[in-house]
């Protein structure tokens, strides 16, 4: 019958559990994911995490002769699928998740390669810090054609073995 | 092992009496073939009312989802899959009907089975199939969505869809010259878990007399995205189509295309997916008996039990690194492993929740008033349950024993030994008994899966596509079953059907409603733990659909300030 | 002595003004405490609300045109009531108390009526299922003084007279409980979501007036049957009966959050029944034991 009273002494037992939140430390766990860091040093501009990114926080654009890798937290999700993929090991992910902010540019974080142009053609293609690493990466590369956007390369390649018909 | 063969005898014995079923229309039936526990029958669209029947009639059987896919890049038709389930059996009888795209004519079910009414209604609104001898009206799109115009039909992309689609508001704000004007949409919004739908109560004084249903506001055509993104993406999506229980979305989804391509999961990452699924029924039923409570006026009951459901929230966020979306799950396996530390902190967690959970439940449900008001209510007949194939603690609650993790074992089920709680009184406070057991016998299911976990991956890394196979993933979600039927494409899901527990169990509320007190409508529209928007999955529109009416504010306030001089 | 006695008066009438705000945030912080929150900022919390609110801006709506004249009316009503209560100590008599009383029923009666004006069906919901808990519960409120007043005036120090004292303040108290419009009978706000009660047509002022009518008649509610039993029952110095009264009733009024938080909310067939049951019974009880 009186078997309601007895939430009283539990109350008192727990006291209060509201936190006084932005004045006191976050909740968090050491194994909570937030937003992510590029390591603008470590990122060659390959562009793998932006096509595993689900919601397309990370994308490329080519702008004249840069490579713009563009990171807009207002779409991350915190997957942290992007530190999985990247082969440089570039990003990492941070406990940040306080955010919020009355300018939109600081939801945006842009990493800026160098891009390389193709001395025949004029087409830019990736970035020079990708072309070193193969280069570093692949023995025996030619590496007279590595300057060379794939189209041209393929020419110039078959030029080498077939002869050019003129 | 033993075990083993026997279920195998046993499936056979099924499929074969199956077959002899149909046999009377042999020339109607192209081809049967058995694969992973899934039967695939393809019939002629003539028989199927007749093997639709066949199907119903016999017990232990019932309908649980249906897909229809555009396939005419591929044969040339439609195609619509009829998913029957067997509990017993652990199969799934797959009827395919290919429907020609000249002539997209197919008997209706409806009379037979009364859950294929909604899907019926769908694969009307989204691929233009006309089913003969019923009423056909939309029920998923909106009123204001152009004529002719079949959303999931292949040649509409998702960007064509949206310049396709402008809702009537626009058009309504640009009569009134309002076009520069913020639109605020006000209502229809859910009594008690605030979400938009839409309830028509026909009331007598306090009494209820009949209840009627209109929903599918928030269509964020999930579907039809899915079949834009790669198959690692897809998960993340899932998770998002509930904000409670995203986690066996994304199981499902990864569960579907395993079975599709015949990957073999690691049994550790079972361990982990079935650990997760746990957890999240836990927090689940915490939160939906807050929610009740709160409803019945208890606000402290509700404070207590959220307060009890925060420590399982930072507990998830220990093992998955995020409090809700967990976003671990992807195809062959999960992302992120636990280790000793993390299974002895979660013991602890678990052990203090159940203690404390023990306790409020004894105290609130001895609360006078929230006796009064559970015991009696909404009772919903065991005849209705089975008629509407319903699922979950709905179903429970009514006394269909019906549950996936037992019924067609997943994950890292058969390894553990539980109990699935059932109540035959059918009303709201058998189903929050149901839920409430269910809460104890999670944390027991989690001690055994915690001691049990074993060694080794937690991922296949590498997996190949086959394209065009057929996947079935269904998880037991904490409001009841949830399906994912899948069609793999080359690099994308060709299509992918999600079927959530409460497209199934929404019908029922109209049922329940009817002779309930007013004041204890909102309490049992929520006794089925309604989740609104993942049944809204469906379609395609991503502004703000949410409406039933959009008044611009400008308006509004002109014609307030109007009425008040 | 009379200077006494109007200083008396005056001190308690600004403690029935200023106590039931007070009280209220009081409450509001006891029930977070239950609820393992903070609640609000200070105790004086619904001080700072109803101030806020009369700062706000007064709109009108059509229907409510004559409900404000009726509030204001109330208002004036309450002004008396609290200066009869103040009184009560001073002296007491059965036409003074039929005042009171007849004062107290059309407060609540006209409060009803402001909330009727309503023309939004779905405040008339909540309003309908209010009233209904009105009708039963002031003719408990009218029988149990009643019945209160006859047990104090032939109270003697005898086990039957304890008796029937017990009854009767156990009937005067829940009628009271219930006139607040507490938990489990706050019905005419029920489901704000569903069918809302009187208070979402208020705004600004009107509200803070509303609100504030409302938490002195909370007030008043556990003061009166203090005030009497003192007055008849103890015959001290006004101003030492002025502090009991107080001291009592916010006991008991603290004693009255305490349940609310404690307790789920009742639906309307089953609260009249329960209500009439309880009436009933603890009437017959009393019965019973006068007439052994």
């Amino acid at each position: 019958m009186v078997k309601f009273l007895k939430i009283l002494p539990i109350a008192i037992k727990t006291g209060t559990v509201t936190i006084k939140y932005p004045y006191q430390e976050p909740l968090i766990t050491e194994s909570f994911r937030g937003a992510i860091e590029i390591d603008p040093n470590k990122c060659v501009g390959c562009g793998a995490c932006t096509r595993i990114c689900p919601p397309k926080a990370l994308t490329m654009t080519i702008e004249s002769n840069t490579i713009i890798l563009k990171y807009f937290v207002g779409r991350c999700i915190f997957c942290g699928m992007c530190a999985d993929t990247c082969p440089e090991k570039a990003i990492s992910i941070t406990k940040e998740f306080e955010l919020a902010t009355g300018n939109i540019f600081d939801l945006y974080a842009d990493v800026e390669h160098e891009v390389k142009t193709c001395p025949i053609c004029g087409k830019t293609f990736i970035t020079r810090k990708l072309s070193d690493k193969i280069i570093s990466k692949v023995p025996d590369i030619p590496l007279e054609t590595m300057d060379l956007c794939p189209d041209c390369r393929r020419k110039e390649t078959l030029k080498k073995f077939i002869g050019v018909p003129e | 092992m033993s075990s083993a063969i026997a279920n195998s005898i046993q499936l056979l014995m099924e499929v074969s009496s199956i077959i002899s079923k149909v046999i009377e229309f042999n020339e109607k039936v192209f081809g049967i073939e058995q694969r992973n526990g899934i039967v695939r029958i393809k019939i002629h669209r003539d028989v199927l009312p007749y093997v639709a029947q066949k199907l119903a009639t016999t017990k232990g059987i019932y309908m649980r989802t249906m897909m229809a896919s555009d396939e005419r890049d591929l044969e040339g038709v439609y195609r619509l899959y009829y998913l029957f389930g067997i509990d017993r059996e652990h199969i799934n009888i797959v009827l395919e009907v290919a429907v020609p795209q000249e002539d997209p004519k197919v008997p209706t079910i409806v009379d037979i089975i009364k859950a294929a009414d909604w899907y019926e209604l769908e694969a009307h609104d989204m691929l233009g199939i006309e089913f003969i001898d019923r009423r056909l009206y939309r029920l998923v799109l909106p009123e204001d969505w152009p004529e002719k115009v079949y959303p999931l039909r292949k040649e509409y992309s998702v960007q064509d869809l949206m310049k396709l689609y402008r809702p009537k508001a626009v058009e309504y704000a640009k009569e009134i010259g309002a076009e520069n004007i913020v639109v605020i949409p006000i209502g229809p919004y859910h009594p008690a878990l605030h979400e938009p739908e839409f309830f028509e109560v026909y009331v007598s004084g306090e009494r209820v007399i009949d209840a009627k249903y209109v929903g599918f506001m928030v269509h964020r055509g999930i579907e039809k995205l899915g079949e834009n993104m790669k198959y690692d993406q897809v998960p993340f999506l899932a998770e998002r189509i509930c904000g409670i229980c995203g986690f066996v979305h994304s199981t499902s989804y990864c569960q579907a295309v395993e079975s599709a391509l015949n990957t073999d999961v690691p049994e550790r990452a079972q361990f982990i997916r079935s650990i997760i699924l746990e957890i999240e029924r836990i927090h689940s039923h915490l939160l939906w008996f807050g929610v009740a409570l709160h409803l019945l006026g208890y606000d402290t009951g509700f404070m207590h039990s959220w307060r009890i459901r925060e420590q399982v929230m930072v507990l998830a966020e220990l093992l998955t690194g995020s409090r809700k979306t967990y976003g671990i799950n992807v195809v062959g396996g999960v992302r992120r492993d636990i280790d000793n530390d993390k299974i002895r902190k979660a013991i602890e967690v678990l052990k203090n929740v159940e203690d404390e959970f023990k306790k409020l439940v004894e105290i609130s449900i001895n609360i006078p008033q929230v006796i009064a008001r559970l015991k009696g209510t909404g009772v919903l007949p065991l005849g209705e349950a089975i008629a509407l194939s319903l699922v979950g603690p709905t179903a429970r609650g009514s006394g269909l024993d019906r549950d996936v993790r037992r019924d067609y074992p997943y994950a890292a089920y058969r390894y553990i030994s539980f109990r699935v709680p059932t109540y035959s009184e059918g009303d709201n406070l058998a189903r929050t008994l149901v839920r409430v057991d269910e809460v104890f016998e999670s944390i027991n299911m989690l001690y055994q899966l915690l001691d049990k976990v074993p060694s080794g991956e937690i991922r296949v890394e590498s997996w190949t596509v086959e394209p065009y196979r057929l996947g079935v993933g269904s998880v037991e979600a904490p409001r009841g079953e949830v399906i994912h039927v899948l069609l793999t494409g080359r690099y994308s899901p060709y299509r992918w059907r999600v079927r959530a527990p409460t497209y199934q169990n929404l019908p029922a509320v109209s049922i329940m409603l009817k002779g309930v007190d007013l004041a204890d409508v909102p309490l049992t529209i929520a006794s089925i733990d309604p989740c609104f928007s993942c049944t809204d999955r469906a379609i395609v529109i991503d502004i703000g659909r949410s409406v039933i009416k959009t008044i611009p504010i400008e308006f509004l306030s002109l014609k307030g300030s109007k009425a008040i001089r | 002595m009379a200077f006494i006695e109007t200083i008396s008066i005056g001190i308690s009438m600004l403690l029935y003004i200023f106590f039931p705000p007070l009280l209220d945030g009081i409450e509001r912080k006891i029930k977070a405490k239950i609820q393992t929150r903070y609640g609000p900022p200070t105790v004086f919390q619904t001080w700072y609300d109803i101030i806020k609110l009369i700062s706000k801006e007064l709109k009108i709506p059509p229907t409510l045109q004559y409900g404000v004249f009726l509030l204001t009316l109330a208002f004036s009503f309450v002004i008396v009531v609290l200066y009869l209560l103040s009184y009560i100590p001073v002296s007491l008599n059965i036409y003074m108390l039929t005042i009171v009383i007849i004062l107290i029923v059309s407060l609540h009666s006209i409060l009803a009526f402001v909330s009727i004006l309503s023309s939004n069906p779905f405040s008339i919901i909540g309003i309908f299922r209010g009233l209904t808990i009105d009708i039963v519960n002031e003719m408990g409120f009218l029988t149990s003084i009643l019945v209160y007043y006859l047990t104090i005036k032939t109270f003697n120090p005898s086990i039957k007279s304890f008796l029937l004292l017990l009854f009767s303040l156990l009937f005067v108290f829940i009628v009271s409980y219930v006139g607040s419009k507490r938990l489990p009978y706050d019905l005419h706000e029920a489901e704000p979501e569903l069918a809302s009660g009187s208070v979402i047509e208020f705004s600004g002022p009107i509200l803070a007036l509303y609100l504030y009518l409302h938490l002195i008649d909370r007030y008043t509610m556990v003061a009166l049957p203090i005030a009497i039993g003192v007055a008849i029952g103890l015959q001290l110095s006004p101003l030492i009966s002025l502090l009991l009264i107080h001291v009592i009733a916010v006991v008991i009024y603290v004693f009255f959050g305490v349940i609310a938080v404690l307790l789920g909310r009742s639906r309307i067939d089953i609260a009249v029944k329960t209500l009439m049951l309880i009436y009933l019974i603890i009437i017959l009880l009393w019965i019973v034991v006068k007439l052994i």
